[in-house]
């Protein structure tokens, strides 16, 4: 049977400004099963950005519950989610979010550095080596940022990402700021992560890249549009 | 239109609408700089113009500088005898001319007005370039021996006191029972140099107002006399010194060898420059103003550095496309210069009027501490120093600005979203230790001068000052009137003062606070060796002195009326006093002598010592009876409210009208006269602590809320990856902490190297006292650097991690 890493019970958000009142996500259900590799598409402005926020504890929601492996999670304080964030969920930014003032190595180190239950410095080292090593970029350990290629810099992100062995990558467009062979390159990567167990959940509003993942998810105006092949939460 | 000029109207433009960094940056370096062209055109003015005189470089002021052989015991002064022996030297001087002070009754007005007279030798005016609107100055005929009954008047009194009148000159006027001739009135633009109180009338020096004793004696020396002279151009100042030494110190010595204190003791002739006697103390001072200016203009130079920075990476988008249009580095340093050029401009116009406020201020309260502040204005001076401040800073904001932008990577990044300028670590470090260094330092400095002056204020005066007036009489009389009929008409003054309902008691004394004499030989006990001496703080009191200012008697008697009636020989002593004639028995009884062998008998023991301003360091205290021709009285009243001068007069009118009224005040107005400057001291270092601690806030909220805003991307990564609002607030103290640490040690090496270099000049403010002062001025400005650290932070740490991240993609 298979185990919901995240699970969305009629997630709603509203954006309000003084004069408007928005709705971008409206009443969304999903369940994302340990192993899967789902894509959220859809139009500009459809809500997959602001979900993803939400399933990343980036943002919280106007209505509904959350659920990430079966704790309930839609009204957890700023730092308990910090904790969440760090334990559970991996990022991967469009724009790679790198700190160019850090070198790979550290960039790559920072989640263990908030960790809880923070590792010895054999450890951190251990980690991100193995981690470099599944994105083929352990020989950049020491280079900054700003000396890499933008499909490096995306590596080094997912790198990254997976270093606190979170239970979901989170990935928001990640071929966004890259050329195409360097966006196939990290498409790859993730695919083979993928395989080999880790289980993600990517926005792209490109329609090749979301034909990768096996489960495809498309929202429109804030709602999901059904599919077969999609878990809608009970 | 040419490049200059479209440049000029687009920065304009760009500048109008932005009101808000217009105006904090025209207000800031405006008020700021205003100080500073004030401070510095006083320090030009004080320190470096020359007088206005001709050759004043060869103008002195003489002194004779007695010296022991065998101590460190010397003095400076000029006594009366010397000062004619030094004026009979001719032959060294182009110019020689000698002032004794005085205060006249203008009895020929009818308002009998008390004027500030000078008696003066013919060169004195002369010497100062005295040139007349009417009349002439005193000749050959008015000098020294000479008894021509002549006067000159001041500008101001020809004003004040003769109504303009075209035809003084020729005309009469009375002073002291003799009649002048007004000989000249000055001009207006007459420059009278500050060698003590501003001259309102000249009279030859024939009449001046020295007693017998004291034309005779070369021991004692008089304030009121005062020798300048204009050196021979053949001569050099050290040459002239000598030879007046030699001309004059065996003479000295010989007429003072009587004085068995003086056995020791030779005398030599000082010359200091006009120019020096002018500084006077206020050397000091003026670096400390600019010490203070210049603090304040570095710390408004940081926080508009910021403000810079902050302005140019909202235009970065701009810039981006100039670069991207083929714009080089000098051309988007040139756009910038004009921005800063037209900012920089109107802050010196608001400078300019700052500085005649400062130059207002100076004149009005602060004359007395510099002597040539009438001197000052907005001058050539002031305008150069306006012009360089106004091309440096537009220079520097300039540099500031463009460091800020990576010109290598720019066209690259130009076309990516959320590409601004970034603040560059080692600008936001500088920025930084630079505010922490210069409050630090200021702040510190300000609040030990503070502490120091508070500590003066506060300082308790040693008798109650509550309800109690002080009054000097002045004789109105051209008539000469005995001592016998003085005393007579003050006692009947004194009863007639006592009998009026508001007033409880009355001394015929002078103030507590007109301080004490200064006996430097020191007086003798009784059989002591003659080494034995005690130098002291002599003042006369009489029976109701002690009662009146509640000076607690602690053994023996107070002055009886008979023992002031009858003139006896005795003395009160304070208990310090007595602690060093016999430290464990009664000194009453005990016998002083403050000269030979005429002695005083101790009869009583106050307790304590009056504490008067600038005379604190007098500790040991002693009372004589006072005389009964004293004019000065103390009264104690009775009501809320003083008796009015109306009713003073009425009651001395009652008794004569030989009196007038020369003075009338209260002691507690005294005291604050006295401690004008401490006032002072207080009220401008708490105005500079406040400003320095506003603009030093300001400033590093201003730099880490820049860069805490350039770094908005980086903190919701981080959040979005597990940091929390603690770490991130961690992340920022450490980050800042070294050039917090490094402004810190910057400023500790400051003060040593203040404490130092300037020796014994600052040793009486640093104490180890001021440690605590200094660990609080620290705790200040570390609790300023976490609030500027923690505050631009909260946007951020207490939201959602995706209002940090927003337009990050």
């Amino acid at each position: 049977m298979s185990t919901a890493i995240l699970s969305l019970h009629n997630i709603g958000k509203i954006f309000e400004t003084e004069e408007l009142e928005t709705h971008a996500l409206k009443s969304i259900n999903l369940i994302i099963n340990k192993g899967d590799y789902v894509s959220i598409s859809g139009p500009s402005g459809c809500g997959k950005s602001t979900l993803l926020s939400i399933m990343g504890l980036l943002d919280v929601s106007s209505s509904g519950e959350y659920f990430i492996e079966g704790v309930n999670v839609t009204d957890l304080s700023l730092d308990d989610a910090a904790e969440v964030r760090n334990a559970k969920i991996g990022f991967i930014f469009q724009s790679f979010n790198l700190i160019d003032e850090l070198s790979v190595f550290d960039n790559v180190a920072l989640p263990l550095r908030y960790h809880a239950d923070k590792p010895n410095n054999a450890t951190i080292k251990k980690r991100v080596t193995e981690c470099l090593e599944k994105v083929a970029l352990s020989h950049r350990i020491s280079h900054k940022p700003n000396q890499l290629s933008g499909g490096q810099q995306q590596r080094v992100a997912i790198a990254r990402a997976l270093v606190a062995n979170p239970a979901v990558l989170l990935v928001d467009e990640p071929t966004g700021n890259l050329d195409s062979k360097s966006g196939d390159q990290v498409m790859d990567v993730l695919d083979q992560l993928n395989k080999a167990g880790t289980t993600i959940c990517m926005v792209t509003h490109d329609p090749r890249y979301a034909d990768m993942a096996r489960t495809k998810v498309q929202l429109l105006d804030g709602t999901i549009l059904q599919s077969p092949a999609i878990k809608i939460a009970s | 239109m040419n490049l200059f000029t479209y440049q000029l109207k687009q920065a304009f433009l760009s500048l109008k609408k932005k009101p808000g960094f217009v105006f904090s940056v025209i207000s800031t370096m405006g008020i700021t700089l205003g100080a500073l062209l004030c401070v510095l055109t006083l320090a030009y003015v004080m320190l470096i113009k020359p007088l206005p005189y001709t050759d004043q470089e060869r103008i002195y002021k003489i002194e004779q500088a007695p010296f022991s052989t065998t101590s460190n015991n010397s003095f400076q002064g000029l006594s009366y005898p010397a000062a004619l022996e030094i004026y009979k030297q001719k032959q060294q001087f182009e110019r020689v001319a000698i002032s004794y002070y005085g205060e006249e009754v203008l009895t020929s007005s009818e308002s009998k007005p008390l004027l500030s007279t000078s008696y003066v030798t013919p060169d004195w005016l002369p010497l100062f370039n005295g040139n007349m609107l009417m009349g002439r100055t005193f000749e050959q005929r008015e000098s020294l021996n000479d008894f021509a009954p002549t006067a000159i008047l001041s500008h101001q009194t020809w004003q004040e006191y003769f109504d303009h009148d075209n035809d003084i000159v020729g005309k009469k006027i009375s002073v002291k029972g003799a009649t002048f001739t007004v000989i000249g009135v000055l001009s207006a633009d007459f420059y009278q140099p500050k060698l003590g109180r501003i001259t309102q009338l000249y009279l030859p020096w024939g009449y001046n107002t020295a007693s017998e004793s004291q034309k005779g004696h070369w021991g004692r020396f008089s304030r009121s006399l005062t020798m300048i002279a204009m050196i021979n151009i053949n001569f050099a100042k050290e040459q002239v010194e000598q030879s007046l030494t030699l001309a004059t110190d065996e003479l000295w010595q010989e007429k003072v060898s009587s004085m068995a204190y003086f056995a020791d003791w030779q005398s030599k002739v000082a010359m200091t420059s006009l120019k020096e006697v002018l500084i006077n103390k206020s050397r000091d001072s003026i670096y400390l103003l600019i010490a203070a200016a210049l603090g304040v203009v570095l710390i408004a130079l940081t926080n508009i550095s910021n403000l810079f920075i902050s302005h140019i990476t909202t235009q970065a988008s701009v810039i981006s496309v100039h670069i991207g249009l083929g714009a080089k580095k000098h051309h988007i340093g040139k756009l910038i210069l004009v921005e800063a050029l037209l900012m920089m401009t109107l802050a010196i116009g608001v400078a300019l009027a700052v500085t005649q406020l400062g130059f207002h201020i100076l004149q009005s309260y602060l004359a007395d501490v510099f002597s040539r502040s009438q001197e000052l204005s907005i001058d050539g001076i002031t305008y150069l120093l306006a012009f360089t401040f106004l091309i440096m800073l537009s220079v520097f904001y300039t540099k500031v600005s463009l460091s800020v932008f990576n010109f290598s990577q720019m066209p690259k990044n130009s076309g990516n979203k959320g590409v601004a300028g970034q603040v560059k670590s080692r600008v936001r470090y500088f920025l930084i230790a630079c505010q922490v260094s210069i409050a630090l330092t200021l702040i510190f400095l300000m609040l030990t001068i503070y502490k120091a002056a508070m500590t003066e204020i506060k300082t308790p005066l040693g008798f109650t000052s509550e309800k109690i007036m002080q009054l000097t009489l002045v004789s109105a009389t051209n008539e000469a009137i005995s001592d016998d009929e003085n005393k007579s008409m003050l006692a009947e003054i004194k009863r007639s003062l006592s009998l009026h309902a508001n007033i409880i008691a009355v001394s015929q004394s002078s103030s507590p606070l007109a301080g004490f004499r200064v006996f430097r030989r020191g007086l003798k006990y009784e059989g002591s060796t003659g080494e034995e001496r005690i130098v002291a703080g002599i003042k006369d009191a009489d029976a109701e002195y002690f009662s009146m200012l509640n000076l607690t008697l602690k053994e023996g008697e107070v002055f009886s009326k008979a023992m002031i009636a009858d003139d006896q020989a005795v003395m009160i002593v304070n208990d310090v006093m007595a602690k060093e004639i016999d430290a464990n028995g009664s000194v009453i009884g005990k016998r002083l002598s403050m000269r030979g062998d005429d002695y005083f008998t101790i009869v009583g023991v106050v307790e304590g010592a009056v504490k008067v301003p600038d005379q604190q360091s007098i500790v040991r205290q002693a009372y004589l009876p006072a005389e009964q021709l004293s004019k000065q009285f103390i009264f104690e009243y009775r009501s809320a409210q003083a008796p009015t001068k109306e009713v003073l007069l009425n009651i001395i009118n009652s008794v004569t009208s030989k009196f007038g009224v020369f003075e009338y005040e209260s002691v507690e107005n005294s005291q604050k006269s006295l401690l004008f400057s401490q006032y002072l001291t207080a009220y401008t270092t708490s105005i500079l602590t406040i400003i320095t601690v506003v603009l030093a806030s300001l400033g590093l909220y201003g730099v880490t809320h820049l860069s805490t805003q350039m770094r908005r991307f980086e903190i919701g990564t981080r959040m979005a990856i597990g940091a929390k609002g603690k770490d991130i607030i961690s992340m920022v103290i450490n980050d800042n902490a070294g050039a917090i640490l490094l402004g810190v040690g910057v400023s500790v090496l400051t003060l040593l190297a203040l404490y130092f270099g300037l020796g014994e000049r600052i040793t009486s403010y640093f104490t180890l006292a001021l440690i605590p002062l200094f660990i609080v001025t620290l705790a200040l400005i570390s609790l300023i650097s976490f609030l500027a650290c923690y505050l631009p932070l909260r946007q951020y740490i207490n939201k959602p991690v995706i209002h940090a991240l927003k337009g990050s993609e």
